[in-house]
C-alpha cells in the first residue's frame, strides 16, 4: 500500500524534504512505520520523534488524513490511511 | 453599545465597520477588550500592530529584556535606533505613535509563574507568542483556569501554525503537548514575513473570538507552509486524560 509522510517543523529540516511517498506491506502499524523512519533518517531524526524506547513522544502529534490521533496509537494498523502528517511542537517567533 | 464609539472611532474605523457582521457592536467588542500578549517579538509584535489597527481597548505587553540587532529581521514594533533598550519601551512607543487611542502598558518581564494569574486576569484574552514553551503551557494552564481564551501562534523556518483554545470546549495546548518538549531550541530559522504571517492570522483569530465576527478555528490547527503556501486545516481533539483541561466540561 502507498502512503505519503509529510513532515513539519525540525523533522522536515532533517529529511530535506516536507514529504515522502513510502510503499508499505498491507497491516502495517503506525509504530513499525516509525520505526522504518527512524532507522532510513538517522538518530537526530529519532531523536526528535521517539524516547529512548522507541515510543513516539508524546508531543508528537500523528495527524492521519488531516485528523490527529489521539491515545495510543503505535498499534493503528494503517490499512485505511492515505497521509499521515508528523508534526513536533514549535514555538519560535 | 454602539454609543460607545466616538466621532474619531467611527472616523478612524470607518472601513472596518463596513465589514458585514462586525460593525460598531463589533468595534465596541474590541474597544472594551483587554489582550495580553506575551513577548512581542517577531509574532508578538505583529500581532500588536494589528490589535492596534483594529482598535482594541488595551493592550498589556509582556516581554523582558533589551533590543539586539538580531531581533530586528522580525520585530517589526522595534527601531534601529533602540538596540540596547528596553524591547517593550519601544515596542510601546511604536504602538502609542500607531494609535494613540488604545491603551498600551508595557511591561519589562516575560509571563512567569509569579505574575502568570494576575496578568491573565486582567485580560479578555491571550496571545502567546513566546519562544519557549514553558511560557506558552504556563499561560494554557492560567487561561484554563480562569476560563479566558487563549490563541496561540507559532512558526519555524517556513512554517507556521495557530492554534485558538477556548476552554472546556476545545483542545488546549497541554491536550496536544502533555510535557515540554525536550528537542525544542529556543534558537529557530525565521523570516520575519513568516512569523507576521502567523501572527497575523492569530491575531484574526483573536478579533473573532473577541467580537463574534465569523467562526473561530477553535479544535483546529491552521497550519501553513510559506515554502509552497499551502495551507491546512487539521482537526484537534481533547484529550480526555489531559491534566489541565481534562476536568473541565
Amino acid at each position: 500500500m502507498e502512503i505519503k509522510v509529510q513532515y513539519t517543523g525540525q523533522l522536515a529540516g532533517i529529511t530535506g524534504a516536507g514529504e515522502e511517498i513510502l510503499d508499505l506491506p498491507e497491516g502495517t502499524s503506525l509504530s513499525a512505520l516509525v520505526k522504518l523512519l527512524c532507522d532510513r533518517h538517522g538518530a537526530q531524526y529519532s531523536d526528535l520523534l521517539v524516547n529512548v524506547d522507541g515510543d513516539l513522544r508524546p508531543s508528537t502529534m500523528v495527524i492521519f488524513d488531516g485528523e490527529q490521533s489521539v491515545g495510543n496509537h503505535s498499534t493503528t494498523e494503517l490499512d485505511e490511511v492515505k497521509t499521515v502528517m508528523l508534526m513536533t511542537p514549535i514555538a519560535g517567533g | 453599545m454602539s454609543d460607545l464609539l466616538s466621532d474619531l472611532d467611527r472616523a478612524t474605523y470607518e472601513w472596518q465597520l463596513n465589514v458585514p457582521g462586525f460593525g460598531e457592536e463589533g468595534q465596541a467588542k474590541l474597544r472594551r477588550s483587554t489582550a495580553l500578549v506575551s513577548r512581542c517579538g517577531g509574532l508578538g509584535g505583529p500581532i500588536c500592530f494589528a490589535l492596534a489597527a483594529a482598535g482594541i481597548g488595551k493592550i498589556i505587553l509582556a516581554h523582558a529584556g533589551d533590543l539586539r540587532i538580531d531581533d530586528l529581521n522580525r520585530q517589526i514594533l522595534m527601531r534601529h535606533d533602540d538596540i540596547g533598550s528596553s524591547r517593550s519601551a519601544s515596542a510601546q512607543a511604536t504602538l502609542a505613535a500607531f494609535n494613540p487611542a488604545i491603551e498600551v502598558e508595557a511591561l519589562d518581564e516575560n509571563v512567569t509563574e509569579a505574575n502568570a494569574a494576575d496578568l491573565v486576569g486582567r485580560a479578555d484574552i491571550v496571545f502567546s507568542a513566546a519562544p519557549i514553551f514553558e511560557e506558552r503551557l504556563l499561560m494554557n494552564r492560567e487561561c484554563v483556569r480562569q476560563g479566558k481564551p487563549l490563541v496561540d501562534s507559532a512558526m519555524y523556518n517556513l512554517e507556521g501554525r495557530i492554534i485558538s483554545i477556548v476552554p472546556g470546549q476545545s483542545a488546549c495546548l497541554s491536550c496536544l503537548y502533555p510535557e515540554i518538549p525536550p528537542n525544542w531550541k529556543r534558537r529557530f530559522p525565521v523570516i520575519g514575513a513568516v512569523s507576521a504571517l502567523a501572527a497575523n492570522i492569530g491575531a484574526m483569530e483573536g478579533i473573532k473570538l473577541l467580537t463574534g465576527l465569523g467562526a473561530a478555528n477553535t479544535n483546529r490547527m491552521i497550519y501553513f507552509d510559506s515554502a509552497t503556501m499551502q495551507f491546512q486545516t487539521i482537526e484537534l481533539k481533547r484529550n480526555p486524560g489531559c491534566e489541565v483541561c481534562g476536568n473541565i466540561a
